[in-house]
């Protein structure tokens, strides 16, 4: 964790990171260009639903709640600021841009309310650590989905 | 911009703030959240001598870390300016804290203190109230109207359960009044005046999908007199100003017992606090005093962006209850009316416009108007 490290590293780590997503944005590793990006929540096969309501992850990625109807706790993770599947993810499924979600949580922090979902580093990394535990969820473009995890969410908010 | 230029002033603010915006230029949401409140305002009032003003609100940064797994930290750092020019920088909060499970954080530092659901809940940050101001019995350390101790230091624990329950406990330093002067309740940062700690405990059922949320909150708190080692006791002296006791000495014991309710639905929401407080006199007064502190608000949603908010505030005490004197120079009960439209431009950043009426029993009642844009940045 960057956290136990000193004040100057964790600003590099930190700047790092900010030009690791800004890369991933510019060559397109990140997915595909969000005109075009699908997303599609995705959850641990071991999950008791199939399928989850718009308004459902929403409030777990609001952090207003941490389990699901059937009692089972959840964790969500995000995508990098800047990630273009991120934007859509937020954009269709909850509705909000980019810079109301950074002030949501801003709000949410300071009043002590709760801390922004972990952030992966990518999608592959996402699909990894959904598929690692029971409980787990995130979201990913169409293409970057597999078989080891079960697709709980269209962007569309069809499914 | 060198931040290592002499600390003072102007010179302090431009340093922190340089600061500041180098980390959080550059955060992401895993690394160090970190963010500045601030607003900016116009006054008019009716008191003397107040004359219609522009003035810079609060700068309150803060930052939270997580620096590893269950342990996460956070300090809050405020910016204020006064009519004389002068600046201050001071530490809100500063706390770490282990999240053991969810049923059990447990943390060290300064902690705003948990006293009902305002205090712990709105913080020092304007956009997040619905009122630019607080209720006037709530204000922070040092406001002319404060008369609770609004940060601790100590040791607080958390929790919440899956029905909605939640918990706060803390221990910390009692707090101190310097009767030397009136700069109001004093918050020990680094030493205890007495042996005798301080204790504030609240339960809350705080299920944001119910519409009905209560709180009960209890304190046991020391008051203690803050005046420097060498003041001169009133007793057998005409010299003034004089100290009511010797330094550390009790002041006041205060228990209080609290109550508060908010209640959504629709457009509609409530939010209650009232507050019973038993003042037994220890030094510079005799016996027990009862007081009864409240406030009500009640909120209208005109449409997504337009809120309307009317406020009733009222502390009720008996005359010679020299608690109040002492601390706030407060001679007699007064209440307040609150109303204020608040109009969001965005989740950022939004206008309010409010206007209280003071009314006191003994005194001038006034009015003040405060329009102000409180903001987030980051």
């Amino acid at each position: 964790m960057i956290g136990t490290i000193g004040g100057a590293r964790v600003l590099a780590r930190s700047i790092s990171m900010r030009l690791t997503a800004a890369l991933v944005v510019v060559l397109g590793f990140g997915g595909a260009p969000a005109a075009e990006a699908e997303v599609m929540v995705i959850g641990n096969q071991q999950l008791p639903v199939s399928s989850l309501s718009a308004q459902v992850v929403a409030d777990l990625y609001l952090g207003r709640a941490v389990q699901l109807s059937t009692g089972q706790r959840v964790e969500v993770a995000d995508l990098p600021v800047g990630h273009p599947v991120r934007d859509e993810f937020y954009s269709r499924i909850l509705g909000r841009d980019p810079d109301q979600i950074r002030a949501y949580w801003a709000k949410r922090i300071f009043t002590g309310k709760g801390t922004p979902p972990l952030v992966r580093g990518d999608e592959a990394a996402m699909v990894r650590w959904v598929r690692e535990a029971p409980g787990r969820i995130g979201y990913v473009s169409t293409g970057a989905v597999t078989d080891s995890v079960q697709v709980l969410l269209r962007g569309s908010g069809t499914e | 911009m060198r931040v290592s230029e002499t600390m003072t002033g102007s010179g302090r603010m431009r340093g922190w703030l340089a600061g500041a915006l180098a980390l959080c230029s550059v955060g992401t949401a895993q690394a160090l959240d970190m963010g500045v409140f601030g607003d900016m305002s116009f006054s008019l009032s009716d008191v003397e001598d107040s004359e219609p003003s522009f003035r810079l609100g609060s700068l309150d940064l803060y930052a939270l870390h997580y620096i590893d797994d269950k342990t996460k930290a956070l300090f809050e750092t405020q910016f204020q300016t006064f009519s004389g020019g002068d600046i201050t920088v001071e530490i809100q909060r500063f706390w770490i804290m282990r999240e053991i499970d969810d049923a059990f954080h447990l943390g060290a530092g300064r902690f705003h203190t948990p006293l009902g659901y305002w205090n712990r809940h709105f913080h020092h940050g304007i956009l997040m109230q619905d009122t630019v101001s607080r209720p006037f019995f709530l204000a922070f350390e040092g406001g002319a109207t404060a008369i609770f101790p609004t940060h601790l230091i100590g040791v607080l624990a958390e929790g919440g359960f899956d029905n909605g329950l939640r918990y706060e406990a803390a221990v910390a330093n009692s707090n101190a009044l310097d009767s030397t002067n009136d700069e109001g309740l004093i918050v020990p940062n680094r030493a205890d005046m007495g042996n005798r700690k301080s204790f504030f405990g609240r339960l809350s059922f705080d299920d944001y999908q119910r519409a009905f949320r209560p709180g009960l909150t209890v304190m046991v708190n020391d008051v203690r007199e803050g005046a420097a080692e060498d003041a001169v006791l009133c007793s057998g002296s005409s010299i003034e100003p004089c100290s009511i006791a010797a330094r550390g000495e009790s002041l006041v014991r205060q228990n209080l017992y609290g109550l508060d309710l908010r209640y959504e639905r629709g457009r509609f929401g409530l939010l209650a606090e009232i507050y019973r407080i038993e003042n037994e006199m220890r030094a510079g007064g005799e016996g027990k005093r009862d007081s009864l502190a409240w406030f009500a608000q009640l909120g209208y949603r005109l449409n997504d962006r337009l809120l309307l908010t009317w406020r009733h505030e009222a502390l009720d005490f008996d005359d010679d209850d020299p608690y109040y004197l002492d601390l706030i120079g407060l001679n007699s009960p007064e209440s307040r009316n609150v109303f204020a439209l608040r109009y969001d431009f965005s989740e950022s950043n939004a206008l309010m416009l409010e206007t209280s009426l003071r009314d006191r029993e003994r005194g001038e009642d006034t009015t003040s108007t405060l329009l102000s844009w409180a903001f987030v940045m980051f």
